[in-house]
């Protein structure tokens, strides 16, 4: 697991990122943008509520059927030329990566955008043993600069603004300070192509893997997931057990939604598809091309009542419609993934106990399973964790007070009728010795209820 | 969908993804059309390995040998897909997937009888063993990782045109 999670501090965390301003305006930029391009993107699909029964359909049957199509996978892509690694941890996948690198005596790896390198704390395990890991999706070059983690899963660095990001580029790079997105985005053009033609390994993730032909697809924009999965001799792919889709003719399904849920386009600049090492007669292709796919958890998910949560293709959508997400931003949930997504997933891959503020980190308004183009039941599963967290005795005392004596109140209906007449007479006090955390979230009680107006 | 519709859309699609897509008819035309967006002073890389590309490279100025150094790619591309105005390129024929990557202006010389309909065709059209690197192409290089603000050209081309041949 990634060292540093603070998801036990949420509340601390979301309270902070809500006095700052220019978070909370990123944010509104974020939402209202990501927002707006989505609707216009899917506007133009007719079907989209088949292609999303499709979609889920397919990743379903994956789920049921993983272990053989893993292994349909692994033999296709080793035929291919490929050569498998399967890692059961965190711990395990770091230290693989590490003794291939090692192994070769690479001492620069050029990487492209992966969260499961972020789920695993690659990064700081290679750097540690005195490798150079260089981020060069532009987002990730920009935290990676800035020492920070990535607030988003799609744009890692959409907590900053172009201000701050100037300032970081003049600071660290020692350019002439410029605001123009365009302008910055040259410059790390230019520092960056050296760094893609000298690279000894390049080091990706991948958003699907296909079982059929044994290949990896990767959706991006940038370019650089190109550049790090076909220049460098040595392409090393760290993918989750749950990418796998079973045939090549499922893809456009996905190319379908992915693109247009994550970022509102119809489909992203570039679409690699990898299968194996140089063959004879090409002239292009990594000579030696591993792949690590990682459970950390994932088979004990599938096991379990979640197991939809691995349908899961990581477009983000939900985080920029979750009204908590907006608000309070990517890091506050203290870990590799934010937002509904983010918190489901989180608890289940750290555990109950290292996450338990996160299930509440929602308003049940179910705009995250109105987007999700996989249709993953996120308002259900959030209620089973929460569920979960109370079994567990890791709810708040007096909550769990409050709702027992709620729970008996509105079984009884005598009760619930002097209930409301009592808290009404009370209600000056209440305000006055609760203050405005206390009162002041509460509304206040009405001398005659709604259920009694109504005939 | 027919053969004219499917040329009209790809047009159509490759332009809203903000690549520069026109039609000609013939390899003459062609060769006319790449004289006209390619600037003499640039240096070019045109492999050379199949007919339209020989009657591109008969007409550019400054050819240089490895895409590396090229501030300009032209070459034929495998296929188009007319749903999402993307090129194919791929790692057969031994030909470089990052001649359509490295260089700052990539042009496509694409035969119009190659262009697939929809992305399903496509992908059924792929049997066998599949080359090492496949690259759906759709627009230039582009990103929006500051303040969700588009930017073009991050790592690979910052200018894509296509020419459809028919």
């Amino acid at each position: 697991m990634s060292e540093h999670q603070t998801s036990l501090n949420f509340r601390e965390n979301a309270a902070a990122a809500v006095q700052n301003d220019s978070l909370r305006a990123a944010m509104r930029n974020a939402a209202d943008t990501f927002g707006t391009r989505r609707t216009a993107a899917f506007s133009a699909i007719p079907d989209l509520e088949a292609l999303r029964d499709k979609a889920s359909e397919i990743r379903l049957k994956v789920l049921d059927n993983l272990p053989a199509y893993l292994e349909e996978f692994s033999s296709n892509a080793t035929r291919a030329g490929a050569t498998v690694h399967r890692a059961g941890d965190a711990a395990a996948a770091r230290e693989m990566i590490l003794a291939l690198l090692k192994e070769r005596g690479v001492r620069m790896a050029a990487k492209g955008k992966s969260m499961i390198s972020e789920e695993i704390g690659l990064n700081a395990h290679l750097q540690a043993a005195g490798i150079e890991v260089v981020e060069t999706d532009l987002g990730e070059y920009i935290i990676q600069l800035e020492g920070e983690t990535p607030s988003h899963i799609i744009v890692p660095a959409i907590h900053k603004n172009r201000q701050q990001v100037g300032k970081l580029f003049a600071e660290r790079l020692g350019v002439p300070y410029s605001e123009d997105p365009q302008v910055l985005t040259k410059i790390a053009r230019k520092v960056m192509r050296e760094k893609f033609l000298t690279a000894d390994a390049g080091i990706s993730g991948a958003n699907f893997a296909i079982a059929q032909s044994g290949s990896l697809v990767l959706f991006t924009n940038e370019g650089n997931g190109r550049m790090v999965t076909s220049v460098p001799p040595l392409h090393i792919a760290i993918i989750s057990v749950e990418k796998i889709l079973p045939r090549l003719a499922d893809l456009p399904t996905f190319i379908r939604l992915l693109p247009r849920s994550a970022t509102g386009q119809a489909i992203t600049s570039y679409l690699s598809l990898i299968t194996g090492t140089r063959k004879e007669g090409e002239a292009t292709g990594a000579r030696e091309l591993h792949l690590v796919i990682l459970d950390n958890g994932r088979t004990e998910i599938l096991a379990g009542e979640c197991r939809e949560m691995l349908k899961c293709i990581r477009c983000g959508a939900c985080m920029n419609v979750c009204p908590v997400y907006r608000t309070v931003g990517g890091h506050a949930y203290g870990w590799t993934y934010p937002g509904p997504m983010g918190m489901v997933l989180t608890t289940l891959l750290t555990g109950m106990k290292q996450s338990y503020p996160l299930v509440d980190a929602s308003t049940l308004c179910g705009a995250c399973v109105e987007v999700c183009p996989v249709r993953i039941p996120l308002v259900p599963l959030i209620l089973k964790l929460r569920e979960q967290k109370v079994r567990e005795g890791l709810s708040d005392t007096k909550e769990r007070l409050g709702m027992r004596f709620f729970g008996a109140a509105v079984k009884t209906p005598e009760l619930f009728y002097w209930g409301e007449r009592v808290s009404r007479l009370f209600w000056p006090l209440i305000r006055t010795l609760g203050g405005k955390d206390v009162a002041g979230r509460l509304p206040e009680p009405t001398g005659r209820p709604f259920h009694r107006r109504v005939p | 969908m027919n053969r004219e519709e499917t040329i009209a859309l790809f047009l159509e699609k490759a332009a809203l993804a903000a690549a520069g897509a026109r039609r000609v008819a013939g390899a003459a035309e062609m060769a006319a059309a790449v004289s006209e967006l390619v600037a003499a002073d640039l240096a070019v890389y045109c492999p050379a390995l199949s007919e339209l590309e020989r009657a591109a490279a008969a007409v550019l100025v400054r050819r240089v040998s490895g895409y590396r150094d090229a501030e300009v790619s032209v070459e034929e591309v495998l296929a188009g897909i007319a749903e999402t105005g993307s090129i194919v390129c791929a790692s057969v024929e031994g030909r470089a997937v990052q001649a359509s990557l490295l260089p700052s202006y990539h042009l496509a010389l694409l035969l119009a009888e190659k262009i697939y309909p929809t992305l399903d065709d496509f992908f059924q059209s792929l049997r066998g063993a599949l080359p090492t690197n496949i690259a759906v192409i759709t627009g230039p290089s582009r990103t929006a990782d500051i303040e969700l603000t588009l930017a073009i050209g991050v790592h690979g081309p910052e200018r894509l045109d296509v020419i459809v041949i028919s």
